[in-house]
């Protein structure tokens, strides 16, 4: 029930991420769409992810969407002609695709949810398993798959090299602070007597 | 303390990439503290870590050629070592290494003056390398990552210019989509089957039980639609020209010549090995794929005037010819293929050289096919380099691009393709048009302007000769080419 | 049921509100101490009705609604922040077993509220179309983000040496040692972290009030104001709450033995974020403001190469010591 209900916050606050004419509001959008998303995967009981989930995309991503958005002084243009002109044949793929999905998950995927399952029988084996979300995680990530992990954090390195690569600017002519000269500064090497 | 051992053997079969791994960070931390040293004044040390890059990638090869051990599954079935991948590693590797030796006046001339472009080059290639040895879902979309990451920013290096920073993020918009398109079709097959090795699928594939058949044919859609934005086929090509033309020449040349390589083997390995029982469907979206890129390159290619634009239309076609033989998912189809993959590279090496001795300064108006009707008077030694490495792209017969194409008739033949390969025989005739045109541009028109050419440097004219003996050599001598190719094709089953 | 979940909540929220009227109090007696005047002395005896009378002050006032914000957002932004800074006392324990959420993720959880808190700030920044609003946000918003990420690697340290993510059992963990003890480079940072975190001084950029007339909250008066004003000071106690317990051993006593003991374990809590209180205050007092800068670079020079070099410090030495909680 709370599940459904968040699902269906999140698909039209998702369809609002599109459509309105705000950028900032769609940004905040964008948060409502990340925090229902963890929230409905704080239900399913993957507590770590969805609270990884609000740290990650809610606490940082967004926030510097949010400021890149808020800074750059966008003007509030209306979009719906060519949005009408897009509409028929966007909508005809969509729904296409939509039937399309739709019909194989309904083969395939939907006897398999819990929602169906979890009044017929108790699985005692996940009872009997007491290990939390993290310590699973963590016992799969730090041994069977550590290369994973290390090749995860290469691709953050070349992240954080491309983008100090692409926006800094260095100069020998900006002014830095050293706060050590400062400290170290004293009255015995400061002050010369100029003959 | 207890040490364990499980992964002693696994990590002596993973040294080559360990190696490079470590390089990068080794000479990546060398880089931040001596560019910014107050001490030394902050040395441009671009050249510094140029010469440590290509020691670094000899050093790399080396590891990967003497491999002690031939066939292993590795990090608990993660990653592959083969003559697959030894084969695709080292040609990764040399390619880049030429590539290199090619560009490197450029980039010194163009004032690329950040150390971090030969880094992020590195950082590619070892991407690249995971991508060919992955044996996992997981561990190809890593890899695919960070190649694609190093690529968007290699893209937009020259970042004053406009046409690099739009061809950047070009590239990185429709590269998130298309990795979007593939982690989707991932997150399908795990979905459905439950797990993410390959040998793990093509067990599940073959079943015949297994429930998930249809799931696993939108699963494949959206996988090929993925794969095919990464190599710039027919119905997912767009950013190729305009990614090729705005971003630095050297970057274009090393998207152009190395990655294709690396993803193809990744791809063959999904399409041929893991999801073999659903050729039925593959085969066909790729045969349309294939066909469409020849078709749609060759008689675009004709309008084009720079010289960029038109090898990049060139490179569609060539995607094409190596999607065919693919889609026929046989033995003499995959070796066909990757016969093609490696004279690919080695014939594009002149080719993209001499687009680098045209690129004479920064400006880009000097980009027109025009611009090559200096050369025989300039250069004539050039000038039949050139006509000769186009010729051998056309598969014009004493050069090793006859042997590439026909095999890969051949093998549209054997597999009873005979409308394709008629078609593909006659949109080749179009294509060698414009080959040949530029050719003619070469030798027969007078240009009223002066032209400039970049004066050819020594490492240059190095990988130019060498390239140029190998496509002669070929040709006469092409065993080599079909013993790896075999190997590699017969590595995929 | 229901009823008693809502009881059990109420008491939560009314004490700390309660705590939070008296903290402004002290700050106002403390600090004027410091300066030598007397502070607020007359209303109730020595003023100690005072918070009360302020509160209904600016209850009754009326609320500007400025007439070009963003109506929506102004109004949730005080909200969303009052709300946040109440959301985060679920998992704190004030004794053992006193608490309203046992939750195995405490930590994190902690994190993921104090995260959500940037946006009440950003909204009310944005939304009020104002400069001055909108500058002291974005200062904010940059602040907190930035001190957050050393805040987690301390957090992490801290989840190494007890072996989880729940604050009762990491409480539990310090029943030899605080940990304050062994990681007191981590305590000092982490309550200077928590200081910028507050956006509270010497970190008060946000409403620098020589400069930015009082930040993000310029635009909002009576209710709004006051809302924003609780959420601050609530969190400010959420933030000296959590270093008690990370570092200070939540509501253990001093030292187990008879004339410690006698003071029950919730009134020990209770000292030790009363110190914190005290230290805050004293803060402000005594220390001027950091230029942005000189805050930027503290936060991402010092702070953060500092707290993961000590976290991969403490986990070689868990490692190769054998120390490793289960």
């Amino acid at each position: 029930m709370l599940f459904l209900l968040l699902s269906i916050v999140l698909i039209i606050s998702a369809i609002l991420v599109i459509s309105a004419q705000n950028p900032v509001h769609s940004v905040f959008f964008l948060v409502l769409v990340f925090l229902t998303s963890a929230f409905s995967l704080f239900l399913l009981e993957i507590e770590f992810v969805s609270l990884l989930f609000v740290l990650v995309y809610v606490g940082a991503i967004a926030v510097l969407f949010l400021f890149v958005v808020m800074m750059l002084d966008i003007k509030v243009t209306k979009q719906e002609k060519d949005f009408m002109i897009y509409l028929p044949m966007g909508s005809f793929l969509g729904l296409i695709f939509f039937l399309e999905i739709f019909l194989t998950l309904q083969e395939n995927f939907v006897p398999f949810l819990p929602l169906s399952g979890r009044e017929l029988y108790i699985n005692w084996l996940n009872c009997i398993d007491s290990l939390t979300n993290i310590k699973v995680l963590g016992q799969l990530l730090y041994t069977y798959y550590f290369p994973f992990f290390l090749i995860a954090g290469i691709v953050l390195l070349v992240a954080m090299v491309g983008a100090i690569v692409l926006t800094l600017n260095f100069t020998q002519k900006a002014k830095h602070q050293f706060v050590f000269r400062q400290i170290l500064r004293e009255k015995k090497n400061s002050i010369y007597l100029i003959k | 303390m207890n040490f364990s051992f499980l992964f002693a053997n696994d990590i002596k079969i993973f040294f080559p990439e360990i190696f490079l791994s470590l390089a990068i960070l080794i000479v990546l931390i060398y880089g931040v503290l001596l560019a910014t040293s107050l001490t030394y004044n902050y040395p441009l040390i671009s050249k510094n870590i140029y010469k440590l890059v290509l020691f670094i990638l000899f050093l790399t090869s080396l590891l990967t050629m003497y491999n002690p051990i031939d066939y292993a599954l590795i990090f608990q079935k993660t990653f592959v070592h083969d003559d697959l991948t030894r084969v695709a590693k080292l040609f990764v590797l040399g390619s880049s290494f030429a590539c290199l030796l090619l560009f490197q006046s450029y980039i010194e001339n163009s004032q690329i003056n950040n150390y971090e472009y030969f880094l992020l080059i590195l950082f590619s290639i070892f991407g690249l390398n995971l991508l060919v040895s992955s044996y996992d879902l997981i561990s190809a979309y890593l890899a695919i990552e960070l190649q694609a990451l190093s690529f968007y920013v290699l893209a937009s290096f020259q970042r004053q210019s406009v046409f690099s920073t739009e061809a950047g993020l070009k590239y990185f918009i429709l590269g998130a989509f298309s990795s979007g398109l593939l982690l989707y079709a991932f997150s399908l097959i795990y979905g459905v089957t439950g797990t993410t090795n390959l040998i793990n699928i093509k067990n599940f594939c073959l079943d015949p039980y297994f429930e998930g058949a249809t799931i696993i044919q939108i699963a494949l859609i959206f996988l090929i639609a993925g794969f095919l934005f990464k190599i710039a086929a027919f119905p997912f090509h767009m950013w190729t020209p305009d990614v090729y033309e705005g971003s630095p020449t050297s970057t274009t040349i090393f998207f152009a010549i190395v990655p294709k390589i690396a993803i193809m083997s990744f791809f063959v390995r999904l399409c041929s090995f893991s999801f073999s029982s659903f050729d039925g469907i593959w085969g066909e979206i790729l045969l349309f794929s294939a066909l469409g890129s020849i078709i749609y390159s060759a008689f675009v290619a004709i309008k084009q005037n720079s010289l960029k634009r038109l090898l990049a239309y060139s490179g569609i076609g060539h995607v094409g010819f190596i999607l065919l033989p693919l889609s026929t998912n046989t033995l003499d189809g995959l070796q066909a293929m990757f016969f093609y993959l490696l004279v690919y590279m080695i014939t594009s090496l002149p080719v993209w050289g001499l687009l680098l001795v045209c690129m004479k300064g920064k400006k880009n108006s000097q980009n027109s096919v025009s611009i090559l009707g200096g050369l025989p008077t300039s250069s004539p030694i050039l000038a039949i380099l050139a006509s000769l490495a186009f010729f051998s792209l056309a598969g014009i017969p004493p050069l090793v691009g006859f042997y590439s194409k026909i095999f890969i008739f051949f093998s549209a033949i054997k597999s009873s393709l005979y409308l394709v390969a008629f078609v593909v025989l006659a949109i080749s005739v179009v294509s060698t048009y414009y080959y040949i045109s530029i050719v003619k541009t070469i030798y027969f028109e007078k240009n009223k302007n002066w032209i400039f050419y970049e004066p050819v440097t020594k490492e240059k004219s190095i990988v130019l000769a060498v390239s140029l003996i190998l496509l002669f050599f070929f040709f006469f001598n092409p065993n080599l080419l079909l013993l790896l190719s075999q190997q590699m094709a017969l590595s995929v089953f | 049921m229901l009823v008693l979940t809502i009881l059990k909540i109420l008491s939560v929220v009314v004490i700390v509100l309660i705590g939070v009227a008296y903290f402004t109090l002290a700050e106002r007696k403390i600090m004027g101490t410091i300066q030598r005047r007397k502070g607020p002395n007359v209303v109730g005896f020595q003023g100690l009705l005072q918070p009360l009378a302020d509160g209904l002050k600016l209850f009754v006032k009326e609320s500007i609604l400025p007439s070009n914000a963003n109506k929506t957002l102004f109004i949730l932004a005080p909200m969303l922040t009052f709300g946040l800074s109440l959301i985060g006392w679920v998992v704190i324990p004030f004794g053992e077993s006193l608490v309203l959420a046992d939750i195995n993720v405490g930590i994190l959880y902690l994190l993921a509220v104090s995260a959500l808190g940037v946006y009440g700030i950003i909204l009310a920044g944005w939304s009020s179309n104002s400069k001055y609003a909108f500058l002291g946000a974005l200062r904010s918003a940059a602040q907190m983000v930035s001190y957050e990420v050393s805040i987690g690697f301390i957090l992490i340290t801290v989840v190494l040496c007890s072996g989880s993510f729940n604050l009762s059992s990491i409480v539990l963990a310090q029943e030899k040692v605080w940990f304050c003890v062994p990681h007191l480079p981590m305590f000092v940072l982490f309550f200077i972290s928590a200081l910028a975190e507050t956006n509270r001084h010497p970190f008060d950029l946000p409403e620098a009030e020589a400069e930015l007339v009082s930040g993000y909250n310029v635009e909002y008066s009576a209710m709004g104001f006051a809302l924003f004003f609780l959420g601050e000071y609530a969190n400010m106690l959420l933030m000296s709450a959590l270093t008690a317990i990370l570092f200070l051993g939540g509501w253990l006593p001093l030292l187990d033995i008879f004339p410690f003991t006698i003071i029950p374990n919730s009134v020990w809590f209770g000292l030790k974020i009363g110190g914190f209180v005290v230290l805050f205050i004293v803060m402000r007092a005594c220390l001027p403001r950091f230029r942005y800068d000189q805050l930027m670079s503290l936060g991402w020079k010092v702070f953060l190469p500092f707290s993961l070099g000590w976290l991969i410090l403490t986990a070689s030495v868990l490692m190769s010591f054998n120390w490793l909680p289960n």
